[in-house]
């Protein structure tokens, strides 16, 4: 009743015409921003913030704008990866597995729709879970000192299996090299320099944003010039824009299993929405692969990553707001507006400015469904954007990419970084190599050796500290798991899906 | 930006001799760079500055603000000496961090001398804070346990060993006479929020930090601040926190923010930013920006200042190669 | 053949890469892995992930004809040189024919990929200088 009254209270302050607006404009530029490729919602919600001081916003004011600007990046984030293979930001990754052969088989269309649905869902049920859990939750969030942590990334990288595509050892050649490349910079622990051969542009390390852009935007602009001449225009046809009720109840599982998933790596500090996708996707092909679909168009494959990212991106507002600590990129942004604007975000926030937590709440509640109305029947309209001819498209996203990366620091030395990405990513896609691992381990590579080294530091080097505490334990299991089932389970699905393959062809 | 041919002109005429008074030297087309991403401090020490400045009317136009995210400040600095060294329109935002890389090299081949310090309109002060059932309940027993047993206790702060966070617990040592500061365990973190979480969490017996990150965390009653390292107690709630210097312990830990100029511009181009940057800096708006923000007052400005970073990056310098840092 | 040569510069890679991570010099007392270690584990998960395509490869991709290896080099040297340029020729001067020359390449005519060009670099200066309050390089002419 106490969450129901002060939620009540929340309504009143986000629905005053001022709020509302600010929450459709947010909306409605977080959907552009998260669709055109390299503009992911870290990016756009920090080049927004700007905007917000100059406008002399309000905190609660700013706060609306800007995370609705960041659920709005969350939901356009998926039309590039479904419509073009390019994701708009790194949690969308997911969703160009199954999303982009889907539009290739001209369900384009039911696949936008599909994944505004299961958007709706995800991020529905994480503001529900940010109202009822904030404060539960942060008390969860304590458990992981740096021991868990290491299980945990440990477990990322053993799920890694589930999406190693043909090759596990190129997958785990992926991964070695994301670990590498997150290794250049300052070592958190000691403060050398680490890789950085003298150059300072690299001391603080390869910004994935660049590495992301490179290796999709880029090596997708070089691909496609490969084929240039002969290929037909390349943004699918849409085909209608709604889901048949048969395949949204066949996905309702999966949207709540992702949203579950994804809700809770939300919350664990630093995990953030990439992980939530990650697991929601990996997790839905181990629980309904049975046939071999997933990666080939499967609709659950859309659903489940979706709905992972969308409450993830819920999920990581709660230790943001209750202990200061951002669960993602974006909420690392986020966090800084806030202090910008004078507003300590702790475990005291929710006692003491009740109208901006509320608001914010309530503004989220409102957001989501302005954004279910935008991405149904709207979708078209940002669709039409990508449907320009190659030779308009292509180089128009290849220069967003570039302003998008000089914006950040304005040398062309981020420029080259991200071409040489580019290039490199256009030889592994060449060359069957999986993408993915290597962005995971760019972005948990660091983290993962840091809470290595932090546990070891405490405990005096006893390595038996990473397995001490039985949340370590538990995780450490699971990680056993996951990488113990495709070995066990593998010639098994191996065998039917190659089945399923000969009597295909 | 401003155009070249009038950047010229404006050079011509500095060159040409011309003997222009404080006072009458244009600021024209302001320019502040932010060495850091959107967001961070340094961006809202230029985008809040650039604000007053223009509010203030003491400067004709908005202030354009140059995010130049690198090398922890490093290429902004680089920038600044190597291509803008004569520029009169050019503030740079700065601070402790600043100073901190500078002592440790890691600007590469740049030192001190080779900009101007303006002006600082700030500081955070830096805390020693445990959990509320900690063993420790003044700073002293701390350091007495930091003294004879340090392998049971780890402190945790925001920044690499080396870094402010770490350079304040060493600082706080020395003045309280621990011999050997190199066996002090201190666990780095990405930032100050990471960092409290481990002590909230129970993961470390300590944390270093600076007050405006363990403002929220006072109140709700989740750590005990065993000592703030400033000069006096700060003002308002939170003047029941005890300074180290009042419990035998003289150690300061001043993260100010504040601006630096290109090395090469004209001593008026010079004075006038001197002049500006303590103009904005005593304004009520100012006061208002400090109240909201949790800036504490901190004022060093032109010679004072030069003075001042001299003094820290030699005293940084000094602790570094006492822990190995810097061989 | 592909894969072969795939995975003998992975190995190097891993080599250099473990070499390196020897000569990273660090304070005395930190802590007990220090900052080599890690890196020594990711060199060698690199190297023995390495191994396997230099013993079992995959058949190797269909790699474009010469003609348009040309085309992919070309169109990566004027994306080199536009990163190089932006700064000191300025952002119009530098996009307009960067971006004429890559959708001409991709298939657009001469003229509309001018035409393009100009209009392109026009309008994300609009919505990134003036709607977004980006700072884009200005370059000699103050533009």
């Amino acid at each position: 009743m106490d969450i129901l009254a002060l939620l009540g209270q929340g309504f009143l302050v986000a629905l005053s015409p001022a709020h509302i607006a600010l929450a459709l404009l947010g909306c409605v530029l977080g959907t552009l921003i998260g669709a055109l490729p390299g503009l992911g919602p870290a990016n756009g919600v920090a080049i927004l913030i700007p905007l917000a001081f100059s406008l002399g916003l309000t905190p609660t004011a700013s706060l609306i704008l800007l995370t609705s600007v960041y659920y709005g990046a969350m939901y356009g984030g998926r039309i590039s990866s479904i419509l073009l293979n390019i994701p708009g930001d790194e949690p969308a990754l997911m969703t160009t597995l199954d999303g982009y052969p889907l539009a290739r088989q001209g369900r384009a269309g039911e696949a936008l729709a599909l994944s505004a649905v299961a958007s709706f869902i995800g991020a529905l049920f994480a503001t529900v879970g940010l109202m009822l859990f904030a404060p539960l939750l942060a008390r969860f969030a304590l458990l992981f000192g740096p021991a868990e942590y290491f299980a945990l990334y440990g477990l990322a990288f053993a799920a890694l299996g589930g999406i190693a595509g043909r090759n596990p050892a190129k997958a785990l050649l992926a991964a070695g090299l994301g670990l590498a490349l997150a290794l250049v910079g300052y070592d958190t622990t000691t403060g050398v320099p680490r890789y950085t051969f003298g150059l300072m542009e690299l001391f603080e390390g390869i910004d994935f944003l660049i590495a992301i852009v490179g290796l999709f935007a880029v090596s997708e602009v070089l691909l496609f010039l490969e084929h240039a001449r002969g290929r037909a225009p390349r943004v699918p046809a849409l085909g209608r824009i709604t889901v048949p009720l048969r395949v949204l109840r066949r996905c309702l599982p999966a949207s709540l299993r992702g949203t579950l998933l994804g809700f809770f790596a939300g919350i664990l500090p630093g995990a953030g929405a990439s992980l939530g996708s990650f697991l929601a996707y990996t997790l839905e092909k181990r629980v309904s692969d049975r046939t071999g679909s997933f990666g080939r168009g499967d609709p659950r494959g859309v659903a489940a990553p979706e709905a992972g990212n969308n409450a993830a991106a819920g999920g990581a507002l709660i230790p943001m707001l209750t202990l200061g600590v951002p669960g993602s990129g974006t909420t690392a942004v986020l966090l800084a507006l806030l202090m910008a604007l004078g507003i300590t975000p702790g475990p005291l926030l929710f006692a003491e400015k009740p109208e901006l937590v509320w608001g914010l709440v309530a503004a989220l509640f409102f957001a989501n469904v302005v954004l279910l109305a935008l991405n149904l029947p709207l979708v078209g309209l940002f669709v039409r954007l990508l449907a320009l001819p190659a030779w308009i498209l292509m180089p128009t996203v290849t220069l967003v990419a570039f302003l998008g990366i000089y914006s950040i620091s304005n040398n062309s030395f981020d420029l080259l970084v991200m071409l040489a990405f580019g290039a490199l990513g256009y030889l592994l896609r060449k060359l069957d190599v999986p993408l993915v691992p290597i962005i995971l381990g760019i972005l948990l590579g660091n983290e993962m050796e840091d809470n290595l080294r932090r546990a070891l530091l405490i405990s005096d080097g006893d390595w038996g500290v990473l397995v001490q505490s039985p949340l370590a334990k538990g995780l450490w299991l699971a990680a056993a798991a996951a990488l113990l089932a495709p070995l066990v389970l593998g010639r098994l699905v191996e065998r039917r899906r190659r089945a399923l393959f000969e009597r295909g062809s | 930006m401003l155009s070249a041919t009038r950047r010229t002109l404006i050079l011509a005429a500095f060159a040409s001799g011309l003997a222009l008074p404080a006072l009458a030297f244009d600021p024209g087309e302001v320019e502040c760079i932010a060495p850091a991403n959107p967001g961070g401090g340094w961006d809202f020490t230029c985008r809040q500055v650039g604000k007053a400045l223009f509010d203030l009317g003491i400067v004709a136009n908005p202030v354009r603000v140059t995010n130049m995210a690198g090398g922890g400040g490093g290429i902004a600095f680089a920038y600044v000496v190597s291509k803008r060294n004569q520029d009169p329109h050019l503030l740079v935002a700065a601070s402790t961090a600043t100073t901190t890389r500078l002592a440790q090299g890691a600007y590469v081949d740049m030192s001190p001398e080779m900009v101007r310090w303006v002006g600082t309109v700030g500081a955070d002060y830096g805390v020693i804070a445990v959990a509320p059932d900690s063993p420790f309940t003044s700073l002293g027993d701390l350091m007495q346990a930091l003294a004879e047993r340090p392998e049971e206790v780890s402190i945790a702060g925001g920044s690499a060993f080396g870094g402010w966070d770490h350079l304040k617990v060493l600082i706080a040592a020395k003045a309280a006479g621990v011999a050997d500061v190199t066996r002090i365990k201190y666990v780095a973190y990405k930032g100050g929020g990471e960092a409290l979480t481990a002590l909230l969490g129970g993961h470390v017996q300590a944390f270093s930090g600076d007050i405006s990150e363990v403002v929220g965390f006072i109140e709700a009653g989740q750590v005990r601040v065993l000592a703030v390292l400033a000069p006096e107690r700060l003002p308002g709630k939170l003047a029941d926190i005890p300074t180290a210097r009042e419990q035998g312990i003289d150690a300061i830990g001043a993260n100010w923010r504040g601006f630096y100029a290109p090395g090469g511009i004209s001593e008026e181009a010079y004075d006038f930013w001197v002049e500006a940057v303590r103009q904005v800096y005593e304004s009520e708006l100012w006061k208002e920006v400090m109240a909201q923000s949790g800036l504490m007052p901190f004022a060093r400005f032109g010679a004072e200042l030069e003075r001042f970073v001299r003094q820290q990056t030699a005293d940084i310098e000094a602790l570094s190669r006492e822990i190995g840092l810097l061989k | 053949m592909s894969d072969r040569i795939l995975g003998i510069c992975a190995l190097l890679f891993a080599l250099g890469f473990v070499f390196e991570a020897r000569r990273i010099s660090a304070p005395f007392l930190v802590d007990p892995l220090g900052p080599q270690t890690f890196p020594m584990l990711v060199g060698g998960l690199i190297g023995a992930a390495a191994l396997w395509p230099l013993v079992r490869p995959d058949p190797a991709p269909a790699w474009p004809a010469p003609g348009r290896i040309g085309e992919l080099v070309a169109a990566f040297a004027a994306m080199v040189l536009y990163a190089l340029a932006l700064r000191p020729l300025g952002f119009l001067l530098a996009t307009v024919p960067f971006a004429a020359f890559l959708a001409w390449r991709l298939g657009g005519g001469p003229g509309a990929s001018l035409l393009f060009g100009l209009l392109v670099a026009l309008l994300l200066r609009f919505v990134f200088a003036s709607l977004l309050g980006l700072s884009l390089p200005s370059g000699p002419l103050g533009f």
